[in-house]
C-alpha cells in the first residue's frame, strides 16, 4: 500500500497505462501493429524499454531488479508488513518504477551506501548490490533522455469559475449566471480537472437557461426610456421666492427686476458625444411689436466650442453674464399667443463637453420696440437617447447603412471570435446568420434572432468547452496547440477566464509564442490574475473548508462565522502580494509580514489601532513567533476541530500541502488517533495519549512526523489564537521529536525545518500549480518537467513569476498528441499522415 | 358495475388545497406486479434516503423479530407511523468493502449503497461505479412522468480536496448513477427543485420557449457535426456526455409537450432559497418530495441528507463537533450519546416526511401506501466502517404490495441489493441488479 499512498497523485493513470502495456507484450499477434506503427510508437517504448530498441523486451530491471527485492526487501516492505510505510512487492517493471520514482531513488540509496538490508538480515554480495542499483539507475536515465512527452489532456468543461468570470469579461456585466449550477467535482484537490468536470442534463439545462439570460440582457428588445430632466419655469434660476408660482412663467427682458427679465436657465447632465433633445415651451403674452426670436443655449465655464461674442450680444436681460460662454443649439421664432396653444422649441444636438446648464434667452428687440412678455412652462434635457451600457453597444456595434443581415454577421463575427477564443470559420457565420434570417422570417424581428444566435453560441461544446480542435488528434507526436489555443489555455490558466482582446491579436498574429514571457509579466500584473489566489491558493491550502467550520464559541469567545471570511481574506491578501509583487514562493513558509483588520489584530494581539470596518493593514509581523502561512488564522482554523486543535491535522496538512509528501490512509479499522476516547488509552492527557498509542507500530510510521509537526504549533488554539496554556490549563508542550531524533520545538524549528526542506516545498508547490495549470494529475512523464521548473526556481531566487513562466513554456503546457500509448493494444490503427 | 373511470378525477387533499391528479385513474393498471386492491388508483413511487457515518445500532435495531412493538431510541420519533414501516436487519454491502482497495470507507460505503458495484478508486480520471437503483427504476418508468426522477440533498458537494482516501469527491456525494460512468449531482437549492418541479411556464409561453430552444438545440447538432473529426477519443466521450444531455432534454420538452400540464398547487409557493437552518432546510427537501410524488411530476427520487463521511456540527442539538469525527467514538459514552442525537434528528426529519405522505389521501388510501420510501446508509457502525448489518428501513406499502409493521432479520450475508431487486420488481423492472442473488422474500406478507 505504502507504494501507492505515497504516488496517489498519479496512482490512477498508474495502473491504467501498466495494464495495457502488458496486454500488448503478452498478445503477439498484436505485435505487427505495434511494429506498424513504431514510428508513432517509438517515443514511448523508448521510455518503456529503455536500452532494447525496436524489441519490447524490457531492460535487466524486471528479472534482476525484481528478484533482488523479492530475495532482500520484500519480507519487511511487502504484502505482508510494510516498515518505514513502504511496499516493494507492488513494482514488477519498468514502467511501475518510474511512477514510484520518488520512493526507489531512496531505495537505491539506501542499498547503495549499504544501510540496507539492515544488518541483522542475510546481506547481498557487492556485486549483487550493484547490479540492482545499475538496473534501476538504467530505467531511470532512459527515461531522462527520452522524448518529452506533453502527456494527455482531455477536453476541459468551464467550471462554475470560469463561467461566470468568461461571461463576466464577454459581457462586462458583472452577474453571475453560474450561481445555480450544480457544484463542480473535485480531483487532485481542484474543481478544474478535465476528467471529472462532466455535463448532467440538469447543468445543461442550466446552460440553457443561462444562455437565454445572458442573451436577453444582451439584446435588449426596447431600450430603456432615455432620461429626461424637466424643470418647471418658476423653478428654474434666477430663482427667489418672490417668482409666481404660475404654470407659465413670465420673462420680459426690458423689465431690469432680475426675477423676470432672464435669460432662465437650469442644470443639467449632458455627457460629450451623446445624442440628447433640448426643449422649452412657452407662449408670447398679447400682441408683440414685432417677430419674436428666442434661443436656447447651452453654457458652461470650459463649454467647447463658445458662440463668438458679436452673438452673444444681442441677447438681452440682466442676466446674460451668467449664460456665457455658451453654445446655440437652435434660435426660433415664437408664434402662440396664449397657454392652449403654447409652442414646444425643440432640438437634437450632441453633447459639447463642459455643459452645465440650458438656457432660454429672449433676442433684443428692434431699436424702439418694446420688450415682448415671454410666458415659460419648462426646460427639459432628454437624454442621452442611446441609454445602451458602453458594453451593450460594443457588442451590437454595426456599420448602419448595411442591410440587417450583414449588421448581424457583423456582431456575430465578433462575438464568436471572442466567446469561442477564435475566429469562427465562414460556415459556422454563416449558419448563425440563418439562424436570424429564419427568426425575421417568422416575425420574432431583428433583435429576436440575434438572441437566439447568442444563445446557441453561449449553449454550444464550442463555449462550454474549451475545446481544442487538432486536424491530427490522434497523432500520439506532441505537437504544439495552435496559438488561439495556447492564449486559452494562458488565460485560464492565470485568469479563469477567457483571453482578452490583446492576446486574440497575439494569437491572429502568430506572434503569442515568441512573445510568452512579455505576456506572463502583463498578465500576473492584471486585476484577474486574483484568479491565481482565489481559485489555486485557497484550492491548494484546502481553505475552502473553513465556510462549514463552526468552531465552539464557548470554548472560543472570539470566533463569530464573520472571522472566517476575515481570516480567508488575510490569506488572500498575503498570497496576492506574492503574486503581484512577484515575491519568492518561500515568503509563503516565512514572510514576516502580513494584513490585518481590527478583529484579527486583537485576535493575534498585535498593536493596531483605529481600523475602520474593512479597513485593512499591512503590518510587520518581526519580533512575534508569527510569519509565513503556517501562522495565520485560516490554516490554523481549518486544520483545528471546533473545539480543540488537533496536531494530527495540522501536522497532515504540513505534509501534504507543503512538503507534497501525504500520508497513506489510516489502516482500516483503526480508529483514528485523533479521537482515542479508548479506554486502553490510559495515560493523562491528550498529547500523552497519543504518545501512548504512538507505540502501536502499524500507526507510528505516519504519526511520528505528523504529530511532530503537529505538535509544534500547539501554542496556536483552535482559531489561531497564541496561548500558553493549553484547554486544561496545563503549560503548552510545543516540543517534540521526527522519527530521526532531530528535536523541534515550537513553530520557529518547523519553520527552521521547512526553509531547510525548501526544494521539497517548491516541488509540492509547483506539482500543485501544474495540476491546476493542466487541469489533469501528473504522472512519471512530467518529471522532466518538474525538475527544470526546480532548477529555475533555484536560480532566480524562487520569485512567483518564474514559477509561472516555466510551466507557461513546459512541454506539458505548449504541446499535446493523441492518445497514442495507453491504447496502441486496442488495436484499431491510429490515424496517422 | 362499470364505473365512469375518466368522468371521475380523483382530488387530491393537501397543503390545504385541492389538486388535480395528473395521472388518469383510467390509464389503468399501473403496476402490473401490484396485487392488492388499489393497484388501479395510483402509481408506485420510490425514493432512497441516505444518511452518512452509519449509525449507533444498539440503539437503532429493534429488540424482537415480527411486529414492531416497543421502538429503539433513535427510532422513538417514527411511533406514529410505526405500522407503515419495515425495519430490516442484517443486510450487506460487500461490494463497500476494501477488496485490496485499502481505506475509503465512507467513499465506497456511498458508491456501493445503490449500485451493487465495487467503485473503481480514483481521484480524478476514470470514475466508475454501476448504474444505480433509482435510474434503473427511471429508465423504464421515466417516460410516464415530467422528470424522470429527482436527485436532491441537503448538503453540497464538498468543493476541496479529496474526499475520502484517495476517492474522487464524487463517490461521497452522490447516491445516483445513470451510468457506470455517469453520477447525478443533486440539487441542494430547495427554491430551484420548486423550479425543476414546477418553475417551467405552462401553456403557449412553455411551446414558444421550447420551441426557440429546439431551434437553438438544432443548430447545436448541425454545428458539431464535423468535431468529431478534430477531436480525440477521450474527448469525444466527454462530449458524449454533452450531448446525451441534449438529447435528454429534447425528450422532456416532447414530454411536456405531450403530457399535461402540471402547475403547483394552488396556494403553494416556491421557498425563497437556502434557508440557515438545516432542520428547516431539509423539511423543506421533504416538502418538495411530497410535492413531487403528489403531483406526480416524477415518481423516483434520491435525497442525500448528508454526505457520506459529512463533518457537519448539528450545534442546534448541543453538538459542536464533526458528525464523521464523532462517528469513530472509539466507545466514548459522551460521543457515541452526540452520535445517537445526530441519528434521532435526521430520523425526526424521516419521520416528518412519512407523516406528511401519509397525510394526503389518494385513491382509497394515503400517498404513503403507494410509495416506497428506502432510509439507511451504507455503514454500519461507524466507528469500525463495517458494511454488513446496515442500518435499513422502508416506509410505505408499495401499493399495497408491502406487508409493514415489522422487524425483519436477515442471516448469512444477505445482499441489500436483493431488496433493491424486490423494489424494482415493484416498478416493473426486472433486470440483473450488482450483487444481487434475487429478490427478498417475505415482502409481501407476514
Amino acid at each position: 500500500m505504502g507504494g501507492r499512498g505515497r504516488l496517489s497523485i498519479c496512482a490512477v493513470a498508474f495502473w491504467r497505462g501498466c495494464g495495457s502495456f502488458e496486454t500488448v507484450f503478452e498478445k503477439p499477434f498484436l505485435m505487427p501493429v505495434l511494429f506498424r506503427h513504431l514510428r508513432c510508437a517509438w517515443g514511448v517504448l523508448a521510455l518503456i524499454a529503455p536500452s532494447a530498441g525496436a524489441a519490447p523486451a524490457a531492460g535487466p530491471f524486471p528479472k534482476v531488479g525484481v528478484a533482488f527485492v523479492e530475495s532482500h526487501c520484500v519480507s519487511c516492505h511487502g504484502a505482508d508488513k510494510q516498515k518505514a510505510n513502504l511496499a516493494l512487492h507492488t513494482v514488477h517493471n519498468d514502467l511501475d518504477l518510474l511512477r514510484a520514482r520518488k520512493q526507489w531513488r531512496k531505495v537505491v540509496e539506501a542499498v547503495e551506501s549499504g544501510t540496507m538490508p539492515p544488518d541483522d538480515k542475510p546481506q547481498p554480495s557487492d556485486a549483487e548490490r550493484s547490479a540492482f542499483v545499475a538496473s534501476v539507475n538504467a530505467v531511470f536515465s532512459a527515461a531522462n533522455t527520452a522524448k518529452p512527452d506533453p502527456g494527455r489532456l482531455t477536453v476541459r468543461r468551464l467550471n462554475r469559475t470560469e463561467y461566470n468570470n468568461t461571461i463576466r469579461d464577454l459581457l462586462h456585466v458583472d452577474f453571475k449566471p453560474a450561481a445555480d449550477f450544480p457544484s463542480d467535482d473535485v480531483g487532485f484537490g481542484f474543481d478544474n480537472i478535465a476528467d471529472v468536470l462532466s455535463v448532467s442534463p440538469v447543468l445543461m439545462e442550466q446552460y440553457l437557461n443561462a444562455a437565454e439570460g445572458i442573451a436577453e440582457e444582451a439584446v435588449p428588445l426596447n431600450a430603456a426610456h432615455p432620461p429626461k430632466r424637466t424643470m418647471a419655469g418658476k423653478f428654474c434660476e434666477p430663482a427667489s421666492p418672490a417668482v409666481p408660482q404660475d404654470r407659465f412663467r413670465p420673462m420680459n427682458a426690458g423689465q431690469k427686476d432680475p426675477i423676470s427679465s432672464g435669460p432662465l436657465h437650469t442644470m443639467t447632465r449632458i455627457t460629450a458625444g451623446d445624442e440628447y433633445w433640448v426643449r422649452a415651451k412657452l407662449y408670447v403674452e398679447g400682441t408683440p411689436d414685432e417677430p419674436v426670436r428666442v434661443a436656447l443655449l447651452a453654457a458652461g465655464p470650459k463649454i467647447a466650442g463658445a458662440a463668438p461674442a458679436s452673438e452673444v450680444a444681442k441677447f438681452d436681460g440682466v442676466h446674460v453674464q451668467k449664460v456665457l460662454p455658451c453654445i446655440i443649439l437652435k434660435t426660433a421664432v415664437v408664434t402662440a399667443r396664449d397657454e392652449a396653444h403654447a409652442q414646444l422649441i425643440e432640438v437634437k444636438i450632441r453633447g459639447a463637453a463642459g455643459t452645465e446648464r440650458i438656457a432660454l434667452a429672449a433676442y433684443k428687440p428692434s431699436f424702439g420696440k418694446k420688450s415682448p412678455t415671454l410666458r415659460v412652462e419648462f426646460l427639459e434635457t432628454e437624454g442621452p437617447l442611446d441609454a445602451r451600457t458602453p458594453s451593450n453597444k460594443a457588442l451590437m456595434a454595426f456599420t448602419s447603412d448595411k442591410p440587417e443581415g450583414e449588421q448581424a454577421r457583423e456582431i456575430l463575427t465578433r462575438f464568436v471570435a471572442r466567446a469561442w477564443r477564435r475566429p469562427g470559420t465562414p460556415e459556422e457565420i454563416n449558419r448563425l446568420c440563418a439562424m436570424v434570417e429564419y427568426a425575421v422570417g417568422h416575425n420574432e424581428g431583428w433583435e429576436g434572432g440575434l438572441r437566439r444566435a447568442i444563445t446557441a453560441v453561449l449553449a454550444s461544446p464550442k463555449f462550454i468547452f474549451r475545446l481544442e480542435l487538432d486536424p491530427q488528434p490522434e497523432n500520439p507526436e506532441p505537437h504544439p496547440v495552435d496559438e488561439f489555443q495556447l492564449a486559452t489555455r494562458l488565460a485560464y490558466f492565470l485568469w479563469s477566464s477567457l483571453p482578452d482582446d490583446r492576446l486574440l491579436q497575439l494569437a491572429w498574429e502568430k506572434k503569442l509564442s515568441a512573445n510568452l514571457d512579455a505576456e506572463v509579466r502583463r498578465m500576473l500584473k492584471d486585476p484577474r490574475a486574483v484568479a491565481l489566489v482565489d481559485d489555486f491558493a485557497l484550492q491548494w491550502l484546502q481553505l475552502g473548508r473553513i465556510a462549514t467550520h463552526s468552531a465552539d464559541a464557548k470554548v472560543f469567545p472570539k470566533w463569530e462565522p464573520k472571522l472566517a471570511g476575515e481570516m480567508i481574506e488575510e490569506t488572500r491578501r498575503f498570497c496576492g502580494e506574492i503574486v503581484q509583487e512577484d515575491r519568492s514562493v518561500l515568503d509563503l513558509l516565512d514572510a514576516d509580514f502580513t494584513w490585518v483588520d481590527q478583529r484579527l489584530a486583537d485576535l493575534y494581539g498585535l498593536k493596531v489601532q483605529g481600523l475602520g470596518p474593512d479597513e485593512w493593514k499591512r503590518v510587520s509581523l518581526a519580533g512575534t513567533a508569527r510569519g509565513g502561512l503556517l501562522t495565520q488564522a485560516s490554516v490554523l482554523t481549518v486544520t483545528s476541530n471546533p473545539t480543540r486543535t488537533s496536531p494530527v491535522k495540522r501536522g497532515k496538512w504540513v505534509l501534504e500541502q507543503l512538503l507534497g509528501t501525504p500520508p497513506p490512509p489510516a489502516p482500516p479499522n483503526v480508529p483514528s488517533l485523533d479521537d482515542s476516547g479508548r479506554k486502553e488509552l490510559t495515560a493523562p492527557t491528550f498529547r500523552a495519549k497519543l504518545e501512548q498509542h504512538r507505540k502501536d507500530p502499524k500507526c507510528a510510521n505516519c504519526h511520528v512526523k505528523m504529530d511532530a509537526f503537529g505538535f509544534t504549533l500547539e501554542n496556536f488554539d483552535g482559531i489561531g489564537q497564541w496561548r500558553d496554556r493549553d484547554e486544561t490549563g496545563a503549560p503548552v508542550d510545543a516540543s517534540a521529536k521526527l522519527g530521526s531524533g532531530r528535536a523541534l520545538r515550537g513553530v520557529g524549528d518547523l519553520r527552521t525545518f521547512l526553509h531547510a526542506h525548501k526544494e521539497d516545498f517548491s516541488r509540492c508547490l509547483s506539482e500543485k500549480l501544474l495540476i491546476y495549470a493542466l487541469g489533469r494529475g501528473l504522472d512519471y512523464y512530467d518529471e522532466p518537467t518538474l525538475d527544470r521548473i526546480q532548477v529555475a526556481l533555484a536560480r532566480d531566487d524562487y520569485k512567483f513569476s518564474t514559477l509561472v513562466r516555466e510551466i507557461v513554456k513546459s512541454d506539458p503546457f505548449r504541446l499535446r498528441r493523441g492518445k497514442g500509448q495507453q491504447t496502441l493494444a486496442a488495436a484499431p490503427a491510429p490515424a496517422i499522415k | 358495475m362499470k364505473t365512469p373511470l375518466l368522468s371521475r378525477r380523483t382530488l387530491l387533499r393537501g397543503l390545504g388545497t385541492a389538486v388535480a391528479l395528473p395521472w388518469l385513474e383510467a390509464m389503468g393498471q399501473l403496476t402490473a406486479y401490484a396485487a392488492g386492491p388499489d393497484r388501479r388508483t395510483a402509481p408506485n413511487r420510490l425514493a432512497f434516503l441516505y444518511v452518512p457515518n452509519g449509525k449507533d445500532m444498539p440503539n437503532w435495531t429493534p429488540r424482537g423479530d415480527g411486529p414492531l412493538a416497543d421502538l429503539p431510541s433513535i427510532l422513538a420519533p417514527l411511533a406514529p407511523v410505526k405500522n407503515d414501516l419495515l425495519v430490516l436487519t442484517g443486510l450487506a454491502a460487500d461490494k463497500a468493502r476494501a477488496y485490496g482497495d485499502g481505506g475509503g470507507d465512507h467513499a465506497r460505503a456511498m458508491a456501493a449503497f445503490l449500485t451493487g458495484v465495487h467503485p473503481r478508486k480514483t481521484d480524478g480520471a476514470d470514475l466508475r461505479a454501476g448504474t444505480s437503483v433509482d435510474q434503473l427504476a427511471a429508465q423504464r418508468i421515466g417516460a410516464l412522468t415530467r422528470l424522470p426522477s429527482l436527485e436532491i440533498g441537503g448538503e453540497s458537494g464538498s468543493m476541496a480536496g479529496n474526499c475520502d482516501s484517495g476517492y474522487s469527491c464524487v463517490y461521497s456525494s452522490t447516491v445516483s448513477w445513470k451510468s457506470s460512468t455517469q453520477p447525478l449531482p443533486k440539487e441542494i437549492n430547495p427554491k430551484l427543485v420548486f423550479e425543476r418541479l414546477f418553475g417551467q411556464p405552462g401553456g403557449p409561453e412553455r411551446a414558444r420557449r421550447d420551441l426557440a430552444r429546439k431551434s437553438v438545440l438544432d443548430f447545436i447538432r448541425d454545428d458539431s457535426r464535423q468535431l468529431v473529426a478534430k477531436m480525440g477519443e477521450g474527448d469525444r466521450q466527454k462530449l458524449d456526455e454533452y450531448f446525451t444531455s441534449i438529447r435528454e432534454i429534447e425528450l422532456r420538452m416532447q414530454r411536456a409537450a405531450s403530457l399535461p400540464a402540471i402547475n403547483a398547487p394552488p396556494g403553494v409557493t416556491s421557498p425563497k432559497g437556502m434557508p440557515d437552518n438545516y432542520a428547516e432546510h431539509l423539511r423543506l427537501l421533504c416538502d418538495m418530495l411530497v410535492l413531487a410524488f403528489q403531483a406526480d411530476v416524477t415518481r423516483v427520487c434520491t435525497f442525500v441528507f448528508a454526505n457520506e463521511s459529512s463533518n457537519k456540527s448539528y450545534p442546534e442539538l448541543g453538538v459542536n463537533e464533526g458528525h464523521h469525527e464523532l462517528s469513530h467514538h472509539g466507545h466514548d459514552a459522551e460521543k457515541i450519546r452526540k452520535v445517537r442525537a445526530i441519528n434521532t434528528f435526521h430520523v425526526t426529519q424521516l419521520a416528518y416526511l412519512l407523516k406528511r405522505l401519509k397525510s394526503i389521501r389518494e385513491g382509497d388510501g394515503t400517498l404513503l401506501d403507494h410509495c416506497m420510501i428506502a432510509y439507511g446508509c451504507g455503514n454500519s457502525d461507524g466507528d469500525r466502517h463495517n458494511h454488513d448489518d446496515l442500518p435499513i428501513l422502508l416506509a410505505g406499502r408499495g401499493g399495497g404490495t408491502i406487508a409493514t409493521g415489522r422487524h425483519m432479520r436477515f442471516k448469512g450475508e444477505t445482499p441489500v441489493s436483493n431488496l433493491w431487486t424486490s423494489l424494482l420488481e415493484r416498478m416493473d423492472v426486472r433486470v440483473p441488479f450488482g450483487d444481487s442473488t434475487g429478490p427478498l422474500s417475505g415482502l409481501t406478507s407476514a
